[in-house]
C-alpha cells in the first residue's frame, strides 16, 4: 500500500537498478512461459506483496477454470519489489501482473515497463472513483485497475479537544488557533506535527487543488514550487515560527506513538488505511479518537487529499491482455474479492460499489461508535481528479526529506524546501532524458 | 590458558601506560559499546512488550512483560512460515560459506604455492573484485540467471553465494606466510600426492584463516538482501532478513510491529548462538594476518 518511510532505501536500489538495466541491454525477448498456448486454459502470474491479495486470488481460481492466476509475493514496492519487477521485464520473465503503487507508477510509465489497456479497460472506468482511474494511467492511456486508494481526513482526539476547549477545526484557520492554544496550555503539547516528507506536503498540496506533476504534448510540466504549494508552505510556515508544531516526527512512527501515548499528540492527517493502527497501537485512547474532514481553506468546502493505494498494473511482455485486464478488474471490484482484501489488507477501495460494503460502512467502536468510512468516502469523493505523480519520486521524497530537516532546524522556510527540491527534480528529470516543458 | 596469558600480557601494559591515558581509552570504548549496545538493547526490550505498550515510554526498560505471546505470534504470523524463512538462511548461510571456504582455500593455495603464468593478473582480478559491493552484483547475475532458467530456485541465491573474492585473497595471504615450503616439501619427499599434502598438511595449518572466511561469508549470505529480492518470487524460498523486511513494512496492512521485532530478535539470537563457539578462532585468524 502506502510507501513513504521506506522511501529513502527503496530510491538508492531504484537508482542502482535503473543505472544497471540501461547499461545492461539483455536481449530478453520471448522467454514467457505462458507462451502462445492457443487452446487450453491461460495461466497469469501476479506479483504483490499485500497481505490478502493471494486470497481474493484464490477465490478467483475456483469460478474462472479458464483463466488461472498464479500469485506470489515478492517484497514490497520500495524495498526492492519494484527494483524486481523492473529487472523482470528486461529479463523478458515478467509476470503479467503487479501491485504497483500510484506514486511509482509513472515511474513504470517512463521506463517502458507497462502495457497500454486502454482498448480493454476503458468500459470498467465508470465503476471507480474518478481520480483513481486516472491514477492508474498517464496522458490518457489505461496501465492498471485501481485497487485501493488513501483519502485523507483528520484524525484527532475529542477528549483533549473537548478539555482545552479548543475549536472545532473546520478551517485551517480555526486549527491554527486550536494549534496554539493547544500548545499554551502545556509546552508540551502539540496539535500535530510539522510535515516531514514529500507524501504529506503533496497531500496538502493536492487538498489545495495545486499539482506538482502534469504531461503535455509529450513533455513533463513540473511545478513543485507552484501557488498552491506556496500557500501550504506560507501557513506551515507560520505555525512552525510560533512553535507550535512537533517537528522530528512523522505521522504513525515510533516517536509519534509515544507523544501520542502521553496525551501530547491531539490530532494527525492521514489516511483511511491507518484506523486499524490506532486500534492496535493505542488501545488505552479506545473512544477518545474521532475522524473528521480535513480543515478547509474556505469555510463550506470539502477537498481531501489523497495517500497511498495501489493499482494492479499489467506489465511489459503479457500476452494475454484481454484476461489480464479482467481479472484485474475482478479482484478490484467483485463482491467477495474486495470484502476480502478489506478485511485481509486494509485497504480502502477504490471501487465506488466496494465503499458501500458493510465492511467499510459500519461504527467503529474505538472511534466512539462513528462511522469514521463515511467521512472517508467523502473525501474520496472529493479529491480532485487531476493530481499525477512524476516520474522520480523515488527522488523526489528524500529530497523533500532531506530539505523539510533544514526547515524543522531554522536553517530554511517551507518555501525554500520547495524551491530547493523543484530545481533538484527538473534536474534530475533531465540528466534521466525526460523532457521537461 | 589463554586466559591467563592474557591476563599477564594486559598487567604488563598497566604498569607502562599512564592512568590518565588508560581511562581516557577505557572512557571511548565505553562510549562505543554503549553505542553499539543501546539499539540491540532496545530491541530486546521491546520484543517483550504487547503493541499497546509499545513507543509508550523511553523503551529502554521493561513493562509488562509478552515476550512468549509474541514469540507465538512470530510462529503464527502467515501460517507460520517463519521457521521455514530461519531454515532457508541457515541453509543459503551455512551451506554456501561452508563451499565458499572450500573454494577460497583451494584457490588461495594454488595462487601462494604453485607458481604459473598468469599468477598476478589471476590475483588482481580477484583483488579487484573485492573492492566492488555484492549487492552491485545482483542484477547482472538475475539477468543470466533467468536466461538459464535458474530464478526462483534455491540454486539462485546459492550458487552466487558459494563465490568468495575476498575469502581467496585472505585464503592466499594466510596461505604465503603460514603455510611453509618445507613442509610440503617434506611431504613431497615421503611420497604424499599434491591433493594428499593439500587436504592433510596446509588445510590443517590454514584452519585459523578458514574459519574467519567461513564466519565473514556467512554473515555476508546472512545479511544478503537484493539478490534474493531479485532472484526468487516465492515466499517459501526466502531468507529470513527478506521475510522480516516484509513483514515490517506490512505494518499499514496490519502486521504488528511487536512480530517484527520479536522476530528480529529470534533471527539474531540464532546468529549469536551460531557465533560464540567460532569466535575464538575468528580472532587469531584475524591477529594472524596483522602480525606478520
Amino acid at each position: 500500500m502506502a510507501p513513504r518511510r521506506m522511501v529513502r532505501g527503496g530510491a538508492v536500489i531504484l537508482a542502482v537498478a535503473s543505472l544497471v538495466t540501461m547499461s545492461a541491454c539483455s536481449s530478453g525477448g520471448e522467454v514467457s512461459d505462458s507462451g502462445s498456448r492457443a487452446s487450453g486454459p491461460v495461466s497469469l502470474d501476479f506479483w504483490g506483496w499485500a497481505p490478502g491479495y493471494d486470497k481474493s486470488v484464490a477465490l478467483w481460481n475456483k469460478t474462472h477454470p479458464n483463466v488461472k492466476v498464479k500469485f506470489s509475493k515478492v517484497p514490497s514496492g520500495l524495498s526492492g519489489g519494484y527494483t524486481k519487477m523492473q529487472a523482470a521485464v528486461k529479463a523478458g520473465n515478467a509476470p503479467c501482473l503487479a501491485q504497483v503503487g500510484y506514486e511509482s507508477l509513472s515511474t513504470f510509465v517512463t521506463t517502458g515497463a507497462l502495457e497500454d489497456i486502454s482498448s480493454y479497460a476503458n468500459t470498467d472506468k465508470d465503476q471507480f472513483v474518478e481520480w483513481a482511474w486516472k491514477q492508474s494511467g498517464l496522458g490518457g492511456k489505461v496501465f492498471g485497475i485501481p485497487v485501493d486508494t488513501g483519502p485523507t481526513a483528520l484524525f484527532y482526539r475529542k477528549d483533549l479537544f473537548a478539555k482545552y476547549h479548543l475549536p472545532a477545526p473546520k478551517t485551517w484557520q480555526d486549527f491554527s488557533a486550536a494549534a496554539e492554544k493547544f500548545h499554551a496550555a502545556d509546552p508540551e503539547n502539540y496539535l500535530i506535527n510539522a510535515p516531514m516528507d514529500s507524501y504529506e506536503m503533496a497531500v496538502y498540496t493536492w487538498q489545495s487543488g495545486g499539482h506538482w506533476f502534469g504531461t503535455a504534448n509529450d513533455q513533463w510540466q513540473v511545478k513543485i514550487d507552484g501557488p498552491q504549494t506556496q500557500k501550504v508552505s506560507q501557513y506551515w510556515q507560520g505555525l512552525l515560527d510560533k512553535k507550535v508544531l512537533k517537528t522530528g516526527v512523522a505521522p504513525l512512527d515510533g516517536a509519534w506513538f509515544k507523544e501520542a501515548k502521553a496525551d501530547h499528540m491531539a490530532s494527525v492527517v492521514t489516511a483511511a488505511w491507518a484506523a486499524p493502527m490506532f486500534e492496535q497501537m493505542l488501545p488505552k485512547q479506545s473512544g477518545k479518537w474521532a475522524v473528521a474532514p480535513m480543515p478547509q481553506w474556505n469555510a463550506g468546502e470539502q477537498a481531501a487529499g489523497n495517500n497511498g493505494g495501489s493499482s494492479t498494473a499489467v506489465l511489459k511482455g503479457c500476452k494475454h491482455l484481454k484476461q489480464a485486464t479482467e481479472f484485474a478488474t475482478w479482484f478490484s471490484t467483485n463482491k467477495d474479492s474486495v470484502s476480502n482484501l478489506i478485511k485481509n489488507t486494509g485497504i480502502y477501495p477504490a471501487a465506488k460499489s466496494g465503499m458501500d460494503l458493510p465492511a467499510v460502512n459500519q461504527k467503529s467502536p474505538y472511534f466512539g461508535g462513528q462511522n469514521i468510512y463515511q467521512v472517508f468516502k467523502a473525501g474520496a469523493e472529493n479529491t480532485d481528479p487531476n493530481w499525477v505523480w512524476g516520474p522520480t519520486m523515488s527522488q523526489v521524497e528524500p529530497d523533500f526529506i532531506d530539505e523539510l530537516k533544514k526547515v524543522a532546524q531554522g536553517k530554511a522556510s517551507m518555501s525554500d524546501a520547495a524551491e530547493a527540491v523543484q530545481s533538484k527534480t527538473v534536474k534530475a528529470m533531465k540528466s534521466q532524458g525526460l523532457s521537461v516543458g | 590458558m589463554t586466559t591467563t596469558r592474557y591476563a599477564t600480557s594486559s598487567g604488563t601494559t598497566a604498569r607502562k601506560v599512564p592512568l590518565a591515558s588508560r581511562s581516557g581509552v577505557f572512557l571511548v570504548l565505553l562510549l562505543f559499546s554503549v553505542y553499539t549496545l543501546i539499539p540491540l538493547w532496545w530491541l530486546l526490550v521491546s520484543a517483550t512488550k504487547s503493541s499497546g505498550d509499545l513507543f509508550g515510554d523511553g523503551g529502554l526498560w521493561f513493562s509488562h512483560f509478552d515476550l512468549w505471546t509474541n514469540i507465538r505470534a512470530v510462529f503464527h504470523q502467515q501460517d507460520g512460515i517463519f521457521g521455514r524463512w530461519i531454515l532457508n538462511s541457515v541453509l543459503y548461510s551455512a551451506g554456501g560459506a561452508f563451499v565458499a571456504t572450500l573454494i577460497s582455500a583451494m584457490a588461495g593455495y594454488a595462487l601462494a604455492k604453485y607458481p604459473f603464468r598468469g599468477r598476478d593478473l589471476a590475483f588482481n582480478i580477484v583483488l579487484g573484485a573485492v573492492l566492488i559491493p555484492a549487492s552491485m552484483f545482483a542484477l547482472p547475475l538475475y539477468l543470466m540467471f533467468s536466461s538459464i532458467g535458474l530464478v526462483n530456485t534455491y540454486w539462485a541465491v546459492f550458487l552466487p553465494c558459494i563465490v568468495s573474492p575476498f575469502g581467496v585473497y585472505l585464503a592466499r595471504i594466510y596461505a604465503a606466510d603460514g603455510v611453509p615450503y618445507e613442509l610440503l616439501e617434506a611431504g613431497r619427499v615421503d611420497g604424499a600426492s599434491e591433493a594428499r599434502i593439500f587436504w592433510r598438511i596446509a588445510m590443517p595449518v590454514m584452519s585459523p584463516a578458514l574459519v574467519t572466511i567461513f564466519l565473514f561469508q556467512f554473515v555476508g549470505i546472512w545479511n544478503n538482501y537484493l539478490l534474493p529480492v531479485l532472484m526468487l518470487n516465492d515466499d517459501k524460498l526466502q531468507p529470513v532478513t527478506v521475510g522480516l523486511a516484509g513483514w515490517r513494512n506490512g505494518f499499514e496492512n496490519g502486521i504488528p510491529y511487536t512480530v517484527t521485532l520479536t522476530g528480529a530478535v529470534l533471527s539474531l539470537t540464532l546468529l549469536v548462538i551460531a557465533f560464540l563457539p567460532l569466535q575464538r578462532f575468528w580472532r587469531s585468524g584475524l591477529a594472524a594476518g596483522s602480525v606478520k
